[in-house]
């Protein structure tokens, strides 16, 4: 397995922080938001897993809870912290949260990065309470700008995986989740909830 | 961080609870200080203000 970047892609991430922010474009609120509203209880607590500067929340962030930033890269951290942002240098598949300590968990064009992403899942379910919900928004390797992305991050080094929304579905409901699809393409969206026992 | 946070932070080697000791605040954020687990007596710091809980095998110790 490459591991160019080292686990879970840090050091480039590292590298790129002061960058990064300029060269992303803003993420899909709404789509999040849709998420997040498959919830049966009010969202108040929300972490931003593998959220590095918080970018991908920063809109959720303007009109409702402020997304706790979660993320393994310390360069990325400090960043989400000069904007405002509660920042936890923690690794996801060994959150430092405990369980049914938050309302929703969101992921965003983040999980393909990280070195096991099924136990980063699991981890998602067991913080989350029962009512709560696990929002993550990946890229589709089937649409056409999809396959374009994972020949890119092939080529820089990165050791990626990606899903189909359906397959995603499953790695959520392996972790014991109710899934579904909250919207498809490029950029697609799925939610897992936490039923009660 | 705020010391609010530590109503959903814990251990997390063993998810145990952890004790906050603060060596400098600005108002109500912590900006430097520790985080010790009651039960593993593991040591996590927080510099600048923000609380580094990697596990101890996964820490860079530059």
């Amino acid at each position: 397995m490459s591991r160019l970047h080292g686990p879970g892609d840090v050091q480039f991430f590292d590298r790129i922080a002061r960058l990064y922010d300029a060269a992303m474009p803003a993420a899909d609120a709404d789509s999040l938001r849709a998420g997040l509203a498959f919830a049966r209880r009010p969202v108040e607590r929300v972490l931003d897993v593998a959220g590095g500067t918080g970018r991908a929340t920063r809109a959720l962030a303007r009109d409702g809870p402020e997304p706790t930033v979660v993320d393994f890269s310390r360069g990325m951290l400090e960043r989400a912290r000069d904007d405002g942002r509660e920042a936890v240098h923690a690794d996801a598949g060994t959150l430092p949260m405990r369980d049914d300590s938050v309302d929703a968990v969101v992921v965003v064009d983040a999980l393909h990065h990280l070195p096991d992403p099924e136990r980063a899942v699991r981890e998602a379910a067991r913080v989350v309470v029962p009512g709560g919900v696990v929002v993550i928004q990946e890229f589709g390797p089937r649409t056409l700008r999809g396959r374009g992305l994972v020949l890119a991050e092939r080529a820089i080094g990165f050791d990626s995986q990606f899903w189909t929304p359906d397959e995603l579905c499953d790695v959520l409901e392996r972790a014991g989740l109710n899934a579904r699809i909250v919207s498809g393409g490029f950029e697609y969206v799925v939610v897992g909830r936490v039923e009660d026992d | 961080m705020k010391e609010s946070l530590m109503d959903i932070l814990c251990d997390p080697l063993d998810k145990s609870d952890l004790e906050l000791e603060v060596t400098d605040r600005d108002g109500d954020e912590i900006i430097t200080g520790r985080l010790v687990g009651t039960v593993t007596g593991e040591e996590y710091p927080i510099e600048d203000g923000i609380p580094n809980l990697l596990p101890p095998d996964m820490r860079d110790d530059e």
